[in-house]
């Protein structure tokens, strides 16, 4: 076991966490990411228990969250992806390839056409897409009603954070 | 004060404001420019070229007069419509385009001037000498022109964006948006309702109808109060829909009244849009049409029915209307029941009956005008010998033309209609933006544009297949048939009627573009600038089409027609950043190691979006160059350490990854070792070389190709379409890495004993990890790696590459346990000097233009296999190109090369015929002793003198020829 220090995505010891108002912005760096890509038409139905989503779907609730990123290609993300078994499936860990943004709160309804150029059906719990947000290419992710998750690259980490964070900030206020 | 009873003004909610210092008072509901009328005001304005006092001409964002300046220093906004300003406590307000007081405007000697400033007259007149084109006419030109001054301070105002997906877009909520919004809401569509006013209504709220017995404002506010029921519609006053853009896309500006946000920039993106936008009337243009006072007659009944407030300056001054329709008179009558005086209504028909209530001046026209700051009488003639009448105000009524802006945006040619004098909107079955109500050239009434709404709605349900409601359409008397309309476009007359008073373009103007030639509508629209100014001629381009036509003998579909172009009223900036401005102006990209690299007091700069630190400096260096040379010796002569995770890194996977890459590179990788690293170059389709970097195979199937930095997302988005549209046969899968990995070099005669100090059992000795190897291990205890020996500098050097949360702490370790090894972080500008004194190419020496050939690699480009770009690298003056890639050093040790620097031979002309290429790159290289370069050459001679001429600053410098290869041309330390 290593005794270096991580450093999360923006820049921290710890992942950062902040609210504004009633919804609070959390940098999830527990969750390990994992990128499976099959051959074209050779597909599982499940992976680790959870069924393969559908284009523009997640499977979330299960030990292990699936999203569609692609023809033949999923995004696995979860505390311990060990129990990830995909025939055929070419893994490529990404875990620090993104940082993972929960935007949390009762009413994101009202919050979604300030984050996200995507019809409101598309973010409906259970919806897994990938967009523009800010002017930087993004997974959006709605595992639950109260909960949306965004999927950026770590670089841009901070910038998105600052990006976020003036439209809470403005939303919190209006 | 001209405020009368009724209107829908909030006489209790008494608002302050300023205009010109001048402190004044209005009620909640009055715009800006309602208030300036009900105080009295009816000079508000300078016009652009002439520089003529100017009034409120219109009472909607078609204003072209009433331009004002809102707020004082960084808060400071021009060019504001007071007719679309809500007005607010405290508000300060600024007339504009005067030289000393408005009322004393110095330049309004340009009047006086008129005859020499026609139209053309600056293309006309300022030819020559031509040495005062640029010192003399541009900077006075310039000083002239605009409308307004800007603060040239930042703009304090927060903004922001959002996005809609309705299913129904409605742009504008009079009676027919209403309606519209009604039938679609109560069908289950999700609807967004936008208006620019800052009340729903539209005309209904300007007008004296009546509506199931209600005045049509409660007919408007009923309505409203119904669709902010049903949950599904979206009511967005304050909101101008500007632009259609492509793929069904609609950009429109929220103003929001209080909160932090100033203004919201909206992306529109609706299955259907209904374009209700209403109609702009037209003028008729006569001699001196210009005054303060003279205002189109629909506004004209706007402020008295809405606003309460009349247009002369005192109450007691007697209003006169001008019509060729008999819109004047609906304006005489509400006028008359305000209790208005009026001087009477100058109908152009003959046939008109008279009025019980006002005189009517039959088959008469307005001929001129008098009142230097403001009406005060006009000349009438028909109907009687010609004379002059006492008139405060004039409204003038010449038809409307239906709102088509955002209806013609995209390209559509609207529809010349002679039944409507006007032209209508073009729309096809199925188009997925319609119009409706009086866009359409149905707004007669009320009623009827309501009725159009409800018919339009009901299509749209109909096209998303929904089902259209039975809602009945509100109750209203009838109105009788209106006479037809007089055939006249202006008042004939010899001196100037204004046509576009926003640009000052006259019926002369266009009398003379048409004896010049300038015939076409694109013509007549440059030579005058008519059109042109921040209203683009909303209430001028149909009458000018229409002299014109009169001017050439042909009718006005034949002439022209009229188009518009987004935005529709203007829009700032500051919303279309959308907030993004200093630091967040694009976004940016930091490195793993940037905490780092920021608490050692590193220099940063920008390489393309990433942050990366440029330089270390140390107590005692001043100039970044020491700090430079230091870095770089270091690395010759002990180790360095570098951030380089900004090049790109792809994962290619899957049992046909090396065919792929084969074709993907120049150079053959299929027989590439598993353990074993090779440079390699991609060419475009064309031939040419686009990037270069390292393929590492990691396993049987799975290999990491790096990338350039500048280009990462450019190979990686080309691998993807040559993996999925070109080879999808190919089973290969790529992935983008960059991020999710660290990667840092580290260079030096004693990187391998660094290496030592942080690796777990991993033999680094030469033999079981030569140069070019690479492989997995674990680093500091266990933590995952990936290790790389490969150099860009020409020493023994390393990348080695962790978990990106890591990079920090790998960062911190090394220069711990490299202390006593002199372990030295360097920057980017080291790493350039020493990847130039080992002759290795980089974005300067890639840039587009470049071949194999050129970089000396020709025999990279495998003959034994097809590879993009390697057909046409062959081709003729691909293969034969002399110029090579070489290396310069000055003759005088102390003469410093320049980047970009052509080379000649000497003694020959320096120009492009004897022109043999270029500098791209040099440095002062601490190892040298001197400054160097690399350079494209033709044909080159080892040790032949050459001119490096500066073509931008001046200045040449004799080098010789030499090896790029500063350093170690033999290779040796990098395998040692």
């Amino acid at each position: 076991m290593t005794d270096l220090q991580a450093t999360y995505a923006l820049g921290g010891a710890t992942p950062s966490v902040v609210n504004y108002g009633p919804f609070t912005m959390a940098e999830r760096g527990d969750l390990r990411l994992m990128s499976l890509a099959f051959p074209t038409g050779f597909t599982p139905d499940h992976i680790a228990g959870a069924a393969l989503p559908k284009a523009g779907q997640g499977q979330f609730g299960g030990a292990v969250d699936v999203i569609w990123t692609g023809p033949s290609q999923y995004m696995a993300m979860g505390a311990d992806l060990t129990a990830i078994d995909a025939d055929g499936a070419r893994f490529t860990d990404q875990s620090d390839g993104w940082i993972t943004l929960d935007i949390l709160g009762e009413d994101l309804d009202a919050l979604l056409p300030h984050l996200v150029n995507l019809p409101p059906r598309a973010l409906e719990p259970g919806g897994a897409t990938r967009t523009l947000i800010g002017h930087l290419s993004a997974f959006a992710l709605r595992p639950e009603k109260g909960t949306l998750r965004l999927l950026v690259a770590r670089s841009y980490g901070a910038d998105m954070w600052h990006h976020l964070s003036q439209i809470l900030l403005h939303r919190a206020k209006t | 004060m001209t405020r009368i009873s009724g209107g829908l003004i909030d006489r209790d909610a008494v608002l302050r404001f300023t205009f010109d210092g001048r402190a004044m008072t209005g009620a909640r509901g009055d715009t800006l420019a309602s208030a300036l009328l009900a105080n009295g005001v009816q000079l508000v304005g300078r016009s652009f070229k002439y520089h003529r006092p100017r009034g409120i001409f219109t009472a909607g964002s078609e204003e072209p007069n009433a331009l004002i300046t809102i707020g004082t220093g960084a808060e400071e906004t021009p060019n504001t419509r007071a007719t679309m300003v809500e007005l607010s406590d405290g508000l300060t307000a600024f007339s504009q385009n005067h030289v000393g007081g408005l009322s004393r405007d110095v330049m309004a000697v340009n009047d006086v001037l008129s005859p020499f400033l026609a139209a053309g007259f600056y293309y006309k007149t300022f030819m020559w000498p031509r040495a005062f084109w640029e010192r003399l006419y541009e900077p006075i030109i310039r000083r002239a022109a605009g409308l307004g001054r800007l603060s040239m301070e930042a703009d304090p105002g927060v903004y922001d964006e959002g996005y809609l997906h309705p299913d129904v877009l409605i742009v504008g909520a009079g009676g027919a948006g209403l309606m519209a919004a009604l039938i679609c809401g109560a069908a289950g569509l999700n609807v967004v309702l936008a208006d620019e006013d800052t009340r729903a209504g539209g005309r209904l709220l300007a007008e004296r109808e009546v509506l199931d017995g209600a005045p049509t404002p409660e007919w408007a506010d009923t309505v409203i109060a119904q669709l902010r029921q049903m949950g599904n519609v979206r009511i967005m006053p304050r909101t101008t829909v500007f632009g259609v853009y492509d793929h069904g896309v609609f950009g429109a500006v929220e103003r929001h009244a209080d909160g932090p946000v100033r203004q919201t920039l909206w992306r529109i993106t609706a299955a259907r849009t209904i374009v209700a936008a209403g109609a702009i009337e037209r003028h008729i243009p006569f001699e001196n049409n210009d005054r303060p006072g003279i205002m189109l007659s629909g506004a004209m009944r706007a402020y008295v029915n809405r606003w309460a407030v009349t247009a002369q300056r005192d109450a007691g001054d007697p209003i006169a209307i001008f019509t060729s329709t008999d819109d004047g008179h609906r304006t005489a009558r509400d006028l008359v029941a305000a209790g208005v005086p009026l001087a009477g209504v100058i109908d152009t028909r003959a046939d008109v009956p008279v009025s019980p209530d006002y005189p009517v001046f039959r088959g008469a026209t307005v001929t001129g005008s008098k009142g230097r700051k403001g009406l005060r009488a006009i000349r009438v003639d028909g109907d009687g010998p010609a004379r002059w009448i006492t008139a405060g105000a004039l409204g003038v009524a010449g038809g409307w033309n239906p709102n088509i802006a955002l209806l013609t945006q995209r390209g559509a040619a609207p529809t010349w209609s002679e039944a409507h004098r006007a032209f209508l909107p073009t729309i096809s079955a199925g188009d997925a933006m319609v119009a409706a109500g009086a866009a359409r050239g149905c707004g007669d009434s009320a009623l009827a544009a309501i009725t159009d709404g409800a018919m339009i709605a009901r299509d749209v349900v109909d096209a998303l297949g929904k089902t259209a409601p039975d809602i009945p359409l509100p109750e209203a008397e009838a109105v009788g048939a209106d006479m037809p309309a007089g055939d006249i476009w202006h008042v004939p007359s010899k001196r100037r009627a204004w046509v576009d008073f926003q640009n000052d373009v006259t019926v002369k103007d266009i009398a003379l573009s048409h004896r010049e030639n300038m015939r076409s509508v694109e013509h007549l629209k440059r030579w005058t600038t008519l059109g042109m100014a921040t209203d683009q001629g909303k209430t001028a381009n149909v009458t000018a089409l229409a002299l014109m036509a009169e001017l050439t003998g042909k009718p006005i579909p034949e002439t022209g027609t009229t188009r518009f172009r987004p935005p529709y009223t203007p829009v700032s900036l500051g919303v279309l950043g959308g907030g993004d401005t200093g630091a967040q102006f694009r976004p940016r990209r930091l490195t793993p190691t940037d905490a780092w690299a920021r608490k050692q007091g590193a220099v940063f700069t920008e390489v393309g979006p990433w942050m990366r630190a440029q330089y270390f400096p140390r107590a005692g260096e001043d100039h970044w160059r020491q700090t430079v040379d230091r870095e770089a010796m270091a690395v010759r002569s002990d180790v360095g350490i570098c951030d380089v995770s900004t090049l790109g890194k792809i994962d290619v996977q899957g049992p046909d990854a090396a065919v792929f890459l084969d074709r993907i590179y120049a150079g053959m990788m299929s027989t590439l070792a598993v353990g074993k690293v090779r440079y390699g170059l991609m060419l475009r389709e064309d031939g040419f070389a686009y990037d270069d970097g390292t393929c590492a195979r990691m396993g049987e199937e799975h290999f990491v190709v790096s990338t350039t930095t500048a280009q990462a997302g450019l190979v990686f988005q080309r691998m993807e379409f040559a993996r999925q549209c070109l080879w999808p046969d190919l089973d290969a899968s790529l992935m983008s890495v960059t991020d999710a990995w660290a990667q840092i070099a580290v260079a030096g005669p004693k990187s391998r004993v660094l290496l030592s100090r942080v690796v777990d059992d991993f033999d680094l000795g030469n033999a079981a990890f030569p140069f070019m190897a690479c492989g997995s291990l674990t680093v500091c205890g266990g933590l995952a790696a990936r290790l790389f020996r490969i150099s860009f500098s020409g020493e023994l050097a390393y990348e080695l590459a962790v978990p990106a949360r890591y990079g920090n702490a790998v960062m911190e370790r090394l220069m711990t346990l490299g202390a006593d090894l002199n372990v030295t972080p360097y920057g980017t500008e080291a790493l350039g000097v020493l990847r130039i004194e080992k002759g290795h190419a980089a974005g300067n020496e890639l840039n587009g233009q470049t071949t194999a050939q050129m970089l000396g690699l020709g025999r990279m480009v495998s003959g034994k296999k097809d590879a993009i770009g390697t057909v046409m690298s062959r081709r003729e003056g691909l293969a034969n190109d002399p110029r090579r890639l070489i290396g310069l050093m000055p003759i005088e040790a102390e003469g410093t090369m320049v980047a970009g620097a052509h080379l000649f031979t000497p003694d020959t002309p320096r120009n492009l015929e004897h022109d043999r290429g270029w500098v791209t790159s040099a440095c002062y290289s601490p190892h040298m002793g001197c400054s160097i370069a690399l350079a494209y050459l033709a044909d080159p001679v080892e040790g032949e003198p050459v001119i490096a001429a500066n073509p931008i600053e001046g200045g040449e410098l004799t080098c010789r020829v030499v090896s790029p290869h500063f350093v170690d041309p033999e290779g040796g330390r990098l395998r040692d």
